[in-house]
């Protein structure tokens, strides 16, 4: 039964969908499966199942069944079916009932709403025409309420305004009243709140209101600026009023500058007395002023920050104008403790200072100050130093007349006096720099490397400079020579041999003595590519200098012999001359000035090598032997005429020792005097050369040589540079000589030595004297 | 190449000839004939040989070579108290006669003191010559019909005592002397003085010649061994100093075509060739470096050296002649010629190049 019940109610809904399925829809379906499965949709002809199909064929199904189903499944098929319809038709004729009476309801309930509607147009129109009415009526009241609004709204304005001028008028008064009580902050509420009325009609009708009012806020305003400027008032109370003072528009900034102006004035007074006395205790009061007025301005004045800073900006150019004054005094100098205890007391006070303010730039301030004064310091040391050595040295350099009388050796002592300031000064520069290195001030480990750089280029400077000017002093003392070559004993050739002295002590000893200090205390550094003290550089300056000097020294003093002996060649007529009676002054005059110049050569530089000398006799006999045979071969000359005698001399020359004249100048006193003489003699020989002497004349060269070879042995560290230079003047005298016939020997000698002896008498009784 | 003859002072290039390299010799003897000797290097040997042997009457304090004439020369002389200027033409040589006497042209007169040295005009054939004593300078103008030479004019130093002097080669109206310690330039137009370098030495001013292609250059040597470079126009600095001799300089020369070569010859026995750079005038022109001016020193002499001379055929030979009467011939060397080769070379031909754009 249950199966039956299924197949039913499959059918049922099938039908169903069947019928509320479009039938093209059920038809294509169906087309679309017949030509694919033929199998299938025969097969469903066949059946039951497509009973509800348009394509089932009740005939085959018949046929079918007939063929497929016995007799008793027949006519239980029979049976089924004959029940099977009559189900259908009593449902068919279920639904036919249900569906008509629902027909029926929907007719009437038609019915029914026809007539209604029918009856709702005529209210409709009604309607509307009492809206229309409505309207109307209310658009003519409006018209008649408009100009009355107008109105209205007029009344009120004037009302309010009536109420304000009420408070206007009423405004003196409650001002008063608020003045008793002592509520300014009412008072300048009241106040501000009239004062457009004020501003607009105070001049016409609320004159005499406003002058009162104004009257009152004045007084209000003295007492709020009184109650500001008391100082015995707390701090919010100064700040309210302030407030209410800006409020009333009185100009904050007036009260601001002169709050400033009054305290800074304070502090700089402070300030001035802290520099001035020096003492730590003022300074702090300082501080804590500055402290306290930061303070309280800042509590009053809330929005004046800026106004505060520039304030404290003046306040700090003059603090630190003092802090620079007292770092960097006018006259004289701060040693490095001095100064690192500034400094020290300087960096606590700033501390402080900006941690009230940091936006003043007090560090910035500080450590420009700071830098400005140590590089003030260094550069004052070395300045020092400068000033020290270029002093002592321009006191050689100008010498006053007693002084140099009053010692005997006035080269030596200040040699060593400026020696000792070069090496001891510089040295004690350097403990002083370090004084501060070692101490080091908060500010100054920042840039430690640029201090580094700062005294090696110190040093260098220095060197640089010092160079420089023994150089232009050099120049100087040379231009100067030349003009008083007239005055013996000119200091200036002696100064030039100082100065050469000078800068080969400071080449040789001083720069590397300093290196070795700077070394030790001054490493690191370089923010450049290379150190700022270059001792090499500075050694290589001062040796070209040295040798410069030195030169000019021999330069200047073989100008002024050869001066001297070109004086005394060019002056005589050599072709009259009278027969030689006695050495001429030009001799003693030559010896006195080689013997000025060995003691300047003496005081400064070092003996150098010993002389390389011969016993004194043997010399002597040996410059007689030579002697004679110049004498023997300028004879024979005579006789034989023509060149044989040049090839002689070239012969003779050949065999002697070749004399190497000019050599390079050692910084030694034999080598520097032989210089001298050497260049001296050969200039000798070059004027004697360009005259033409008589007998008489070459006689008297003869003598001047003669008694110049002795004295000059002695200070040259070759005596054969001397023989050979005296007889080449000798033999340039000969050969320039109309008829050289040489004194006898003899006589030669006999006048030398008298000359000699009265020389040697003068020289003692001058001693004596 | 040394040849021996008489003490001797002065040697001068026949500038006239640009055939042969030839050289006059002037000796400087007291008791002895002096002597005119005629030196020419010889084509095949290349060395120096005598040429010509001409007697002079009194010793010979200064020579120079007619700019013109082959055979015609200036001697300055003084001898025993005597002094003067002369003019002389070489005879034509007769063969086998060993000293031919000079033929005087024109002598000189009227100097109170003695005669430093002469000069030719500088260009070309013209007939006046400067003679300059230690205190006047003469202007001469010569009668080349053999009469006495007559004076132009005259300019008196002063105190400082004239040492020599060079005309000069850009404007024929200046002289430049040296005048004791300074330069002195003098216009012979108006006999006034030009320009002046004062102080130009610290001694004497010896010698000096001009820039043979540099008006206002000029190189001078002196007492205190300095061999120095002018510009007239700049008289406060030298263009360049060079440390020049042991003792005096006493000759310095331009070479006549290489302005960068400077000769220059003292009393230390040394003749000293220096390469100086010419200023550079607006761009650079990359001169070859040397460091040291001194390119080199010449060491034959033993005795003092008072006469140099250039070749005027050959730029690259001078002479050098020493009091002992040594002549001695040298050569540039050629690194030295080939720089200066080049750096003419490279310079006409950017020249012809900025020419053709």
């Amino acid at each position: 039964m249950a199966e039956d019940l299924d197949e039913k109610a499959r059918r049922v809904r099938e039908l169903l969908s069947s019928f509320y399925k479009s039938d093209e829809s059920d038809s294509g379906d169906f087309d679309l499966d017949a030509p694919g499965d033929g199998g299938v949709s025969a097969r469903r002809r066949d059946t039951l199942l497509q009973i509800n199909t348009k394509g089932f064929e009740p005939e085959r199904y018949m046929a079918s069944l007939v063929r497929k189903t016995n007799l008793p499944t027949l006519l239980k098929k029979h049976v089924e079916m004959a029940a099977e319809i009559k189900n259908l038709d009593s449902d068919m004729q279920m639904l036919v009932y249900e569906n008509y009476n629902k027909f029926i309801s929907a007719t009437d309930t038609i019915k029914v709403m026809k007539d209604n509607v029918a009856g709702m147009e005529s209210n409709m129109e009604q309607l509307l025409e009492k809206v229309t009415a409505v309207r109307t009526k209310s658009d003519n009241i409006n018209a008649s309420l408009f100009e009355r609004r107008g109105r209205i709204e007029e009344l009120n304005g004037t009302r309010s305004l009536l109420r304000k001028v009420q408070f206007v008028f009423d405004l003196p008064k409650r001002l008063r009243k608020c003045l008793k009580e002592g509520d300014y902050a009412q008072a300048v509420k009241f106040y501000v709140g009239a004062s457009p009325v004020l501003e607009t009609y105070g001049s016409s009708s609320f004159r005499t209101c406003k002058q009162e009012s104004e009257e009152v806020i004045a007084t209000i305003s003295k007492r709020l600026q009184a109650k500001f400027l008391a100082d015995s008032e707390p701090l919010p109370g100064r700040a309210e009023a302030v407030a209410l003072l800006q409020q009333l528009k009185f100009p904050v900034d007036v009260l601001m500058d002169g709050f400033l102006t009054s305290n800074m004035k304070h502090l700089l007074e402070l300030q001035t007395l802290s520099h001035k006395s020096k003492s730590p205790d003022d300074s702090k009061k300082f501080i804590s002023e500055f402290t306290q007025t930061a303070t309280a301005f800042r509590s009053i004045f809330p929005t004046g920050e800026s106004r505060l800073n520039e304030a404290a900006k003046d306040l700090l150019d003059k603090y630190f104008a003092n802090v620079n004054v007292s770092l960097q005094p006018e006259a004289g100098s701060l040693s490095a403790a001095e100064l690192i205890s500034l400094l020290k007391s300087l960096s606590a006070d700033v501390a402080k200072m900006h941690e009230v303010m940091p936006e003043a730039g007090f560090i910035d301030g500080a450590i420009q100050a700071v830098e400005s004064a140590v590089k003030q310091h260094v550069n004052h040391k070395f300045k020092v130093l400068y000033a020290q050595v270029t002093g002592a040295l321009s006191d050689i350099h100008s010498p006053k007349q007693e002084q140099a009388k009053d010692q005997q050796k006035p080269l030596l002592l200040s040699l060593e006096n400026v020696q000792n300031l070069i090496v001891n000064g510089g040295l004690e520069v350097l403990k002083d720099l370090t004084q501060l290195l070692d101490d080091s001030v908060d500010f100054l480990v920042s840039w430690r490397d640029a201090y580094i750089d700062l005294v090696q280029s110190g040093f260098q400077e220095f060197f640089g400079s010092l160079v420089d000017h023994f150089i232009s002093l050099s120049l100087a003392s040379a231009t100067q020579g030349e003009g008083s070559d007239q005055r013996l004993g000119s200091p200036a050739p002696g100064f030039v041999l100082l100065l050469s002295r000078l800068s080969t002590f400071i080449e040789q000893e001083g720069v590397p003595r300093i290196t070795e200090a700077v070394g030790d205390s001054f490493i690191g550094g370089s923010l450049g590519d290379r150190p700022a003290f270059l001792p090499s550089e500075i050694c290589r300056a001062f040796r070209a200098a040295a040798e410069k000097f030195l030169r000019q020294f021999i330069d200047v003093r073989s100008r002024k012999l050869s001066i001297m002996i070109c004086k005394s060649i060019t002056t005589p007529n050599w072709l009259q001359y009278k027969e030689p009676r006695d050495v001429r002054m030009f001799a003693d005059l030559l010896l006195d000035e080689v013997k000025g110049m060995e003691g300047e050569v003496k005081q400064v530089l070092e003996p150098g090598k010993s002389h390389r000398r011969s016993d004194s006799a043997g010399s002597s006999s040996s410059t007689r032997s030579s002697n004679t045979t110049r004498g023997d071969s300028r004879s024979s000359r005579l006789n034989n005429r023509g060149k044989t005698h040049l090839l002689e001399r070239d012969v003779a020359k050949l065999f002697k020792q070749r004399v190497e004249i000019f050599t390079r100048p050692e910084l030694t006193q034999a080598s520097v005097i032989s210089m001298v003489v050497k260049i001296a003699l050969k200039s000798f020989q070059e004027y004697v050369r360009l005259e033409t002497f008589s007998r008489c004349g070459f006689q008297q060269i003869q003598l001047d040589t003669q008694y110049l070879r002795d004295p000059l042995r002695e200070v040259v560290d070759d005596d054969n540079v001397v023989d050979f230079l005296l007889d080449e003047v000798c033999a340039a005298a000969a050969e320039r000589c109309t008829d050289p016939t040489p004194l006898e020997q003899a006589v030669l000698e006999k006048i030398v030595h008298t000359k000699r002896e009265k020389r040697l008498d003068d020289e003692a009784t001058k001693v004596f004297i | 190449m040394i040849i021996f003859v008489l003490q001797a002072r002065c040697i001068a290039a026949v500038v006239a000839d640009t055939q042969r390299t030839r050289f006059l010799v002037g000796t400087l003897s007291l008791r002895e004939e002096n002597e005119i000797h005629l030196l020419q290097i010889g084509d095949k040997t290349g060395a120096l040989a005598f040429d010509g042997l001409y007697t002079h009457p009194s010793e010979i304090w200064g020579l120079s070579a007619c700019p013109f004439d082959v055979s015609i020369l200036s001697t300055v002389y003084a001898s025993a108290g005597e002094f003067g200027a002369a003019i002389w033409k070489l005879p034509e040589r007769a063969r086998g006669a060993a000293n031919t006497p000079l033929q005087k042209l024109a002598s000189l007169d009227g100097h109170t003191q003695r005669i430093k040295c002469t000069l030719w005009f500088p260009k070309g054939k013209h007939h006046q010559i400067v003679s300059i004593d230690a205190e006047n300078l003469y202007v001469w103008d010569l009668d080349p019909s053999g009469k006495p030479a007559k004076e132009l004019g005259r300019v008196s130093s002063g105190l400082q005592q004239m040492a020599g002097g060079c005309w000069s080669p850009h404007d024929v109206y200046i002289v430049a002397t040296a005048c004791g310690t300074s330069l002195k330039c003098w216009d012979l137009r108006t006999m006034k003085e030009a320009s002046t370098v004062d102080q130009a030495h610290a001694g004497q001013v010896r010698d000096l010649d001009y820039n043979p292609k540099r008006q206002h250059t000029i190189v001078t040597s002196g007492d205190d061994s300095k061999v120095r470079v002018w510009d007239l126009r700049m008289s406060g600095m030298p263009l360049s100093e060079l440390p020049g001799h042991a003792h005096w300089t006493l000759r310095v020369q331009y070479n006549r075509r290489y302005e960068e070569l400077i000769l220059s010859a003292g009393t230390d026995a040394m003749v000293n060739l220096w390469y100086v750079p010419p200023p550079a005038e607006g761009k650079s022109k990359s001169s070859p470096k040397i460091s040291d001016p001194l390119v080199r020193s010449h060491h034959e002499h033993e005795d003092s050296i008072y006469g140099i001379a250039w070749s005027a055929r050959d730029p690259w030979v001078f002479a050098s002649l020493s009091y002992d009467g040594n002549v001695s011939l040298s050569f540039v060397q050629s690194f030295l010629r080939n720089i200066l080769l080049s750096l003419r070379f490279t310079s006409t031909t950017s020249l012809k190049q900025f020419a053709k754009s």
